[in-house]
C-alpha cells in the first residue's frame, strides 16, 4: 500500500448561474511513497492549486479517490476535517500566513494550542525544531520584525511541529529573494532527508530541481513525470527546463 | 440628463452593495429623526400648555431637544466617517474607471440626498406612529387625562426634515472635502495597514486614574445638594476624560496581563482573541470608552429619574405630614388681636364643619409657631443665618412653639419658667440665639406637629423648642430683625386638617370651599393672606415635575441606546473585517468553524464586558451625588435609588449582552464567509 494514493480524481466547477462547467482536474492518478519529495509543476490553470487544495482537504474532488495511509480522505466527515488537517498535515504558504498579532513562537504554537496541548509540552516540542531551523534566537520577535526567509522558516516550524504525515508547500519560495529561496530549499531538502514526506507546488524550476520527483500537470491531467534518481541538481534543472519547453510547445500545437 | 441617471444608478448600486454598513447608519438616523419629530410634536401639542405644570414639560422637552441635536450630530459624524472609510475603495475604482472627481462628487451628492430623503421619511413615519404612544406615556406619567384621537403635526415634520437636510448637507460637505484630498491610489488602497503592538501607555494610564479618581472623589463626597449640581457636571466631565484615557491604557495592560497568564492564554478559545485584542486596543479604546459613557448616561438618566418618580409618595408623606394646611403669617401688631378674638379656634371649627359632610372623620389642630435658621458658632451658640447662604454645614432649622399650644394639642402639663425651654435635637445645657439664652429644662415628651417645609428635603438638622410664652416667639422674631435683613418671617398660624376617607381629588376640589370657610370664621381682619396647601395638590405638582424628568430620562436613554447599538454594531463589523484574514489563516492551519465561533464569542465577551462593568462602577460611584441631587426635589433615600439603579442596570445589562450576541453573528458571517 502506497503512502498517498490518488486515483482518477476529477474536479468540475459548476457555476452557480448555469453557464459552462469548468474542468480543473480531468483525470489525475499517481502514488507517493513515504519520504518522497514531490514537486508539482504546470502552467497557470493546469490544476496545481486545485490538486493541492484536494490534498489539503480544503476541497473535495467530484470524482475519484484520495487515500492517505489507506484512509479515504473524501470520506472524512466535515466536522473532523479541521482536526485532520491540524494533526496529519503541515502547510507552508507562499505568503507565509503568519499572524501579525503573534510572536513567531506563538505562531508556531498555533496548531498545538488548537490541539489543546499544555504549554510545557509545546515548549519541549519547539526546542529541537527551532534549533534545526535556526530560529531559536528570534522566537520572541513579531513577523514584521524579521526577514522573509526567517518568516518562512518559522512557517516551516509551524508545519513541522505537529509531526505531520505530509507537508504541503504552495509556492514556498514565491515571496523570497534568491538567497533566501536557496536556504529554504536546502532546508526542505534536509527535512525530507530526515524522513518527512513533502508535496510542493511551484513555478520555479530551481525549486522543483530540489525535489526527488517532479510531476507536470497540463489541462487537468498528468502530462509527464521526472525522477531525480542519481541526477545532480544541475542535471535535474536542465531536464525540468526541457520538459517545460516541451509542455509549452505542446500547448502551441493544441 | 443621461448623466443624472448614471449618477443615480451608481449611487443606488453603491449603497446597496455596502448595505450592511449604510443600512444601520440609515436606521440610526431614522430613529433620531423619529425622536426629533416626537419632541417637536409634543412641543406643538396644544394639550400640554393647557395644563398646569406644563412649564416643566416644556423645559424637559427643550433640554431633550438640545441633547438630541448633540447626539444626532455625533452619531451622524461617527457613522458617516465609518461608511466613508469602507467605501473609499469603491469610489477610487470609479475614479480609475474614468469618473472625474466632479462626477464622484455628484454621485455622493445623489447618495446623500437619497439617504436623507429615506431617513427623514422613515423617521417621520416612525415618529408619527410612535408619537401617540409617546404622548400617552407622557400624559400617563403626569397623571393627566388621556384624550382620544390621532394627530399629525405638519410643522414638526417640516422642522425634522429641515434639520436632517441640514445635517446631511453638512456630512456631504465633509465627505467631499475628505475625498477631494485623496489621490486615486489612496482611494484604492485598502483601509487596513499593518499596525504594531501598542505599548502600555503609562502616562495616559496615570492621568486616567487621576481624572477618574478626582471625579469619583467629588461624586462620593458630595454632601450639599446646592453645590452638587456644579459638582455633578465637573465629576461627569472628569469621569468622561478618565474613561477615555483608561480604556486605551488599561485595556492594553489588562490583555497583556491575560497573555502573561499562560494557562489562560494558551487555550484555543482565548489564544487568538487575546492577542488580537492587544493589537487593536488603541483603535478599540475610543469606541469602547464611548460605549461606556453612553451606557453610563443612560443608566444615570433612567435610574435617577425613576427613583425620583417612585419616591413621590414618600416625599409627600415627609414634606406634608398633614393632608390640608391653612396658614397665615401674623404680624407682631396683629398678635394680641389674634389671641384675644380666638379666631384660631373659630377657623378650626369652621373648617371641621365644612369637611364634616365629605369625610368620615376629621383630625384638626391649630397652633402658632416661629421658624428660623441658624448656624452653630465655635463657642456653641447659634448665630442667625443670612438668607443667601448656600453652605448648609452646621446649619439648624429651629421650630419654636409655646407651651400653651403644646399643652392644648398634646394634653400635656408643661410649665416652664421664663428663660427655660424644652429642647429636642440640641444637647447643650443652654441654647443661645443672638442675645437670647434659654436653659434646657428637658426634652419634648411627645412629638410636636411641625409642618414639613421646603428645607426639610435638604436634611438640615432640626431643633424643636417649647418656650414659656408667645412673647418668646416675638423676642426671637426681634433677634432675626436685629440682623438687619429686609424680609423678616412672621409668626405662623397653622391649621392642620386630616380628613379620613377622602381621596386626593376630592380634597383638591374642596380647597376653595375650605379656604372660604376659614376666612369667614376669621373675620375681615385675618382673612387676607390666608393660604391653603394640600398634600394632594402638591403631589400632582410633583408628579408633573418628576414625570417630566422621567419622560426626559427615558427619552435620553433611548437615544443613548440607539447610539450604543450603532457603535456596537460597527465595532463588530470592523472587528470582523480586521479579523477575517487572521481567521482564514487559522482555518487553513486547522481551526474548525466551531472553534472560530468559540474564539469570536470569547473575544466579543472580553471586549464588550469592559464597558458594561465600567458603566456599573461609574453608576455605583455616582449614586451618592445622584441621591444628594435628588434631595433637591424629593426625600428619596439611598435604598430607593439603589433599588432603581440595580433594576436599571440589570435591564440594560441584559439588553446589552443580547445586542452584543446578536451583532456577533454579523461578525461570524464576515469571518466565515
Amino acid at each position: 500500500m502506497a503512502f498517498l494514493e490518488i486515483e482518477h480524481i476529477e474536479k468540475v466547477y459548476t457555476p452557480r448561474l448555469g453557464g459552462a462547467k469548468v474542468r480543473a482536474l480531468a483525470d489525475v492518478s499517481f502514488t507517493l511513497e513515504q519520504g518522497e519529495f514531490l514537486a508539482i509543476m504546470g502552467e497557470s490553470g493546469a490544476g496545481k492549486t486545485t490538486l493541492l487544495n484536494i490534498l489539503a482537504a480544503l476541497d473535495k474532488p467530484t470524482g475519484g479517490s484520495v487515500r492517505l495511509c489507506g484512509r479515504e480522505m473524501t470520506a472524512i466527515p466535515e466536522g473532523e476535517l479541521a482536526s485532520f488537517r491540524r494533526d496529519r498535515l503541515g502547510f507552508v504558504f507562499q505568503d507565509f500566513n503568519l499572524l501579525d498579532t503573534f510572536t513567531l513562537e506563538d505562531n508556531i504554537y498555533l496548531p498545538l494550542v488548537l490541539q489543546g496541548r499544555k504549554i510545557n509540552d509545546m515548549r519541549r516540542m519547539l526546542r529541537p525544531i527551532a534549533q534545526r531551523l535556526g530560529i531559536a534566537e528570534i522566537l520572541k520577535k513579531y513577523p514584521y520584525e524579521v526577514s522573509g526567509g526567517q518568516k518562512q522558516r518559522a512557517a516551516v516550524a509551524r508545519a513541522l511541529i505537529t509531526g505531520p504525515q505530509l507537508i504541503l508547500a504552495d509556492e514556498p519560495t514565491g515571496a523570497l529573494d534568491s538567497k533566501a529561496s536557496d536556504a529554504l530549499l536546502r532546508l526542505l531538502g534536509e527535512v525530507n532527508e530526515a524522513g518527512q514526506t513533502i508535496v510542493m507546488v511551484t513555478h520555479s524550476v530551481k525549486a522543483a530541481s530540489h525535489a526527488s520527483r517532479v510531476l507536470f500537470l497540463r489541462d487537468g491531467r498528468v502530462y509527464h513525470q521526472l525522477y531525480r534518481g542519481s541526477l545532480t541538481g544541475e542535471q535535474m534543472f536542465a531536464r525540468i527546463s526541457d520538459t517545460l519547453t516541451a509542455l509549452a510547445g505542446g500547448e502551441r500545437d493544441a | 440628463m443621461r448623466k443624472a441617471a448614471l449618477y443615480a444608478r451608481l449611487a443606488v448600486r453603491g449603497m446597496r452593495s455596502s448595505g450592511e454598513i449604510v443600512g444601520p447608519f440609515a436606521l440610526a438616523m431614522a430613529c433620531c429623526a423619529a425622536m426629533c419629530y416626537i419632541l417637536r410634536f409634543l412641543a406643538y401639542n396644544e394639550l400640554i400648555p393647557a395644563m398646569q405644570g406644563s412649564i416643566y414639560v416644556q423645559m424637559c422637552l427643550s433640554l431633550g431637544a438640545g441633547i438630541l441635536a448633540l447626539i444626532t450630530v455625533w452619531i451622524g459624524l461617527y457613522a458617516n466617517a465609518f461608511v466613508l472609510r469602507r467605501r473609499t475603495k469603491e469610489l477610487g475604482l470609479y475614479h480609475i474607471l474614468g469618473l472625474r472627481k466632479r462626477d464622484i462628487a455628484c454621485v455622493m451628492a445623489v447618495e446623500s440626498a437619497l439617504l436623507c430623503a429615506v431617513c427623514t421619511a422613515a423617521g417621520v413615519a416612525l415618529g408619527v406612529l410612535l408619537s401617540k404612544a409617546a404622548l400617552l406615556g407622557l400624559l400617563r406619567l403626569l397623571a393627566w387625562n388621556i384624550p382620544m384621537g390621532f394627530d399629525f403635526s405638519a410643522p414638526a415634520a417640516r422642522e425634522t426634515a429641515i434639520a436632517f437636510a441640514a445635517l446631511f448637507a453638512f456630512l456631504l460637505v465633509r465627505n467631499l472635502f475628505v475625498v477631494s484630498r485623496l489621490s486615486p491610489v489612496e482611494l484604492l488602497r485598502s483601509a487596513d495597514k499593518g499596525e504594531r503592538e501598542p505599548r502600555t501607555r503609562h502616562i495616559a494610564a496615570v492621568l486616567g486614574v487621576l481624572a477618574l479618581g478626582a471625579g469619583y472623589y467629588i461624586a462620593l463626597t458630595a454632601e450639599n445638594p446646592l453645590m452638587a449640581i456644579t459638582g455633578f457636571f465637573i465629576a461627569a466631565g472628569l469621569v468622561i476624560i478618565g474613561t477615555q484615557l483608561l480604556f486605551g491604557a488599561g485595556g492594553v495592560a489588562l490583555f497583556k496581563a491575560l497573555r502573561r497568564s499562560e494557562r489562560f492564554y494558551y487555550q484555543p478559545k482565548h489564544f487568538a482573541a487575546v492577542s488580537g485584542m492587544i493589537y487593536r486596543m488603541n483603535q478599540n479604546a475610543r469606541g469602547l470608552a464611548n460605549i461606556c459613557i453612553l451606557l453610563t448616561s443612560a443608566l444615570v438618566c433612567v435610574s435617577g429619574t425613576v427613583a425620583l418618580y417612585a419616591g413621590i409618595d414618600q416625599s409627600i408623606r415627609e414634606m406634608f405630614p398633614h393632608a390640608i394646611t391653612i396658614n397665615r403669617y401674623i404680624a407682631p401688631d396683629e398678635l394680641d388681636a389674634f389671641l384675644e378674638t380666638g379666631v384660631g379656634g373659630a377657623a378650626e371649627r369652621a373648617a371641621r364643619d365644612a369637611l364634616a359632610g365629605h369625610a368620615d372623620d376629621v383630625q384638626t389642630q391649630w397652633f402658632l409657631s416661629y421658624s428660623l435658621a441658624a448656624r452653630q458658632a465655635e463657642d456653641g451658640s447659634l448665630s442667625l443665618m443670612s438668607p443667601s447662604t448656600t453652605d448648609l454645614n452646621g446649619m439648624y432649622e429651629i421650630m419654636v412653639m409655646t407651651q400653651a399650644d403644646y399643652n392644648r394639642l398634646h394634653g400635656g402639663s408643661v410649665s416652664l419658667m421664663p428663660g427655660e425651654a424644652l429642647i429636642e435635637g440640641f444637647d447643650a445645657e443652654e441654647l443661645r440665639i443672638g442675645s437670647l439664652t434659654y436653659r434646657r429644662a428637658g426634652g419634648i415628651p411627645s412629638a410636636t406637629t411641625s409642618n414639613g417645609t421646603a428645607i426639610d428635603t435638604l436634611r438640615v438638622s432640626k431643633i424643636e423648642m417649647i418656650v414659656p410664652d408667645v412673647r418668646d416667639l416675638l423676642a426671637l422674631r426681634g433677634e432675626v430683625e436685629a440682623t438687619g435683613r429686609k424680609v423678616v418671617t412672621d409668626i405662623r398660624f397653622a391649621l392642620n386638617l386630616d380628613p379620613a376617607g377622602t381621596t386626593g381629588g376630592e380634597i383638591v376640589a374642596m380647597e376653595g370651599e375650605l379656604l372660604e370657610a376659614a376666612r369667614g370664621a376669621m373675620g375681615e381682619r385675618f382673612s387676607g393672606g390666608l393660604k391653603i396647601t394640600t398634600a394632594a395638590s402638591f403631589r400632582q405638582y410633583m408628579i408633573e415635575l418628576d414625570g417630566s424628568f422621567v419622560f426626559l430620562g427615558i427619552f435620553l436613554a433611548l437615544l443613548f441606546s440607539v447610539a450604543t447599538v450603532l457603535l456596537i454594531y460597527y465595532k463588530q463589523i470592523s472587528e470582523g473585517y480586521d479579523d477575517r484574514e487572521r481567521f482564514v489563516i487559522m482555518q487553513k492551519v486547522g481551526m474548525s468553524a466551531a472553534e472560530v465561533r468559540q474564539s469570536i464569542r470569547s473575544q466579543v465577551l472580553l471586549i464588550f464586558f469592559m464597558p458594561l462593568v465600567m458603566a456599573g462602577i461609574h453608576l455605583l460611584a455616582a449614586s451618592k451625588i445622584i441621591v444628594t441631587l435628588l434631595k433637591l426635589l424629593s426625600t428619596a433615600d439611598f435604598a430607593l435609588f439603589a433599588g432603581c439603579a440595580a433594576l436599571t442596570l440589570a435591564l440594560f445589562g441584559a439588553l446589552y449582552v443580547a445586542v452584543c450576541m446578536a451583532t456577533a453573528r454579523r461578525y461570524y458571517r464576515i469571518v466565515l464567509r
